[in-house]
């Protein structure tokens, strides 16, 4: 009977998510001519078009992740600042030259550094209200870390640098895709794996710790899966903030349920959807206005956040 | 069984009490009484957890012996109040109960699924399966903790205060119940509580921590309980 809840949501997330794939790969245009340039189709629309997927997919998974592990539906990667840690890691790469390691490669050890620390500190602070602004606090020193770096930093660096943090779609290229890709299946492969761990850990860490829950592993699962999520994205396609937090809520409150797998698959499609909507929206109007990335996930996100915001303190 | 010998129960190496010789068998209803604060509960939960020590023996295996999930099939612990989660259904949240045996990917197997709906029926609580477990009242939350722990199969059960936060008459009513329990499907109850006159009929087997000693008591007969005097020693002044 309950299966009834999130079925209609399914196939209506399914049926935006089919038309605004179609919508963003066209770029809501209909000139069609660009399907015989291999160029124009293979460098720059599927790429940009695969990394909407992508990149909202795994950024509103991680978001999941994170609302379940600090069990607070605030959470997600940009307001907890793990996208900071990603973004400081790119800005020592970008800005000090030394992207030889691989400019995803140090986003990852960003986010894993930054993700450690806010959970050791969330094992002190219990309160909802502390641990975000103890995210904020540390996504404040990250930033002043990034000022430093952007001070000493050679000019055309910085501008790669700033116009990297106004997050874009534009850059992702045929490698990224490959990371991107295998990033993706490795992290659905490994919620999936322990998605029923999940959906007891959900009903709070005590619950879950009398049940058997291998509670120290999964946390750290946690912590690996979403800081490779979020350090991918964030290297390719610069910080996109609230797809992480605002999706999940989204989800959560359509399919009425707490079952892991179920909000984890819807988080990803609505995810895709809602980034491939941002995108294909920045597409159409490109020769009327340049918007950046960031700035069109913010515009729908925030009041989407806002209103969760109202709800939980009615 | 359930065995303690010389168990000592200590948070961040401070003493909480000593149980010095206790034994858990099936079938039986153990009352375990005192003060807020003595170390109950923590009492209660350190029976949940695998750690080092030897004096506390679970079916005759030394608690650093078992696995966390073979652990979780033997014992359960139920608190006073529900997990608050918005959009957990009773049944769902039943399921949960099977946890520790394996849960499929694809959704909860039969035998799952026939367990949920045997103790919804041994509740009389088969028309709330649908509901979220914000949506109970007090009474009927405390019966979806126990349900939950009922689909656990296991042999101890652990209940905290389950009667904190019920009326009069549902407090009857939740009473009869775990001596039904304990009963018709032959497992140990310990049952931590305050409510002693609502629970009297069931006070069989009744220790209490006496905090001053740093031990854990047992009454050795029903009639020593309870006295005046006896009220005074567990709860003070």
């Amino acid at each position: 009977m309950h299966a009834l809840r999130y079925r209609k949501w399914l196939i209506l997330g399914g049926i935006l998510f089919v038309l605004l794939l179609v919508f963003h790969f066209f770029s809501w245009e209909t000139d069609f001519s660009f399907l015989h340039d291999d160029v124009l189709l293979y460098s720059i629309r599927l790429p940009r078009t695969l990394a909407a997927i992508f990149c909202g997919a795994l950024l509103a998974l991680s978001g999941l992740l994170l609302q379940i592990l600090f069990s607070n539906i605030l959470a997600g990667p940009s307001i907890l600042g793990i996208s900071s840690g990603a973004s400081l890691g790119v800005a020592l790469a970008v800005l000090l030259g030394i992207g030889a390691v691989g400019i995803s490669t140090v986003a990852f050890l960003g986010a894993v550094g930054y993700s450690m620390v806010l959970l050791l500190i969330s094992r002190y602070v219990k309160s909802t209200t502390s641990l975000l602004l103890a995210g904020i606090m540390l996504s404040s020193f990250t930033s002043a870390f990034i000022e430093i770096l952007s001070v000493y930093a050679q000019e055309t660096r910085l501008k790669f640098f700033t116009l990297w943090g106004m997050g874009s779609l534009q850059q992702v290229g045929g490698s990224a895709l490959v990371i991107f890709s295998i990033v993706f299946l490795v992290v659905v492969a490994k919620v999936l794996w322990i998605s029923r761990d999940l959906t007891v850990y959900a009903q709070g860490e005590d619950f879950a710790k009398n049940l058997g829950v291998p509670i120290f592993r999964l946390r750290w699962l946690i912590i690996i899966i979403t800081s490779l999520a979020v350090a991918v994205c964030t290297a390719f396609c610069g910080p996109i903030a609230f797809i992480g937090i605002a999706i999940p809520n989204l989800v959560r409150l359509f399919f009425k349920t707490t079952n892991t797998i179920l909000l984890a698959f819807g988080s990803m499609l609505f995810g895709a959807t809602f980034l491939l909507l941002c995108d294909g929206l920045i597409l159409a109007l490109d020769e009327k206005l340049i918007l950046p990335l960031n700035a069109m996930t913010a515009l729908f996100g925030v009041p989407f956040i806002i209103w969760i915001i109202f709800k939980q303190v009615k | 069984m359930i065995e303690f010998r010389k168990y000592q129960l200590k948070i961040a190496q401070k003493l909480l009490f000593e149980v010095s010789d206790w034994k858990i068998e099936a079938g039986n209803i153990y009352f375990l009484l005192g003060k807020n604060g003595c170390g109950k509960s923590t009492f209660l939960r350190s029976l949940l957890q695998p750690n080092d020590t030897d004096t506390l023996r679970i079916d005759g295996k030394a608690m650093r012996q078992w696995h966390p999930k073979e652990l979780a099939q033997k014992i359960a612990y139920v608190s006073s109040k529900l997990p608050q989660n918005d959009y957990t259904t009773v049944f769902d949240f039943l399921l949960l109960g099977r946890y520790p045996y394996g849960m499929s990917l694809f959704g909860a197997s039969e035998t799952a699924r026939q367990r949920v709906a045997e103790t919804l029926e041994l509740l009389h609580i088969g028309d709330l399966g649908e509901r979220f477990l914000t949506q109970l009242s007090d009474g009927q939350q405390q019966l979806v903790a126990i349900g939950r722990a009922l689909v656990q199969e296991v042999e101890y059960l652990l209940l905290d205060e389950p009667t904190a936060f019920l009326d009069y008459l549902n407090k009857r009513k939740l009473w009869a119940l775990i001596g039904q329990i304990c009963k018709e499907r032959k497992i140990a109850i310990v049952v931590v509580t305050h409510d002693l006159e609502s629970a009297s009929d069931l006070m069989q087997n009744i220790s209490y921590v006496d905090v001053r000693q740093k031990k854990l008591v047992t009454l050795v007969t029903r009639e020593q309980f309870p006295t005046e005097e006896l009220l005074v020693e567990i709860y003070g002044e």
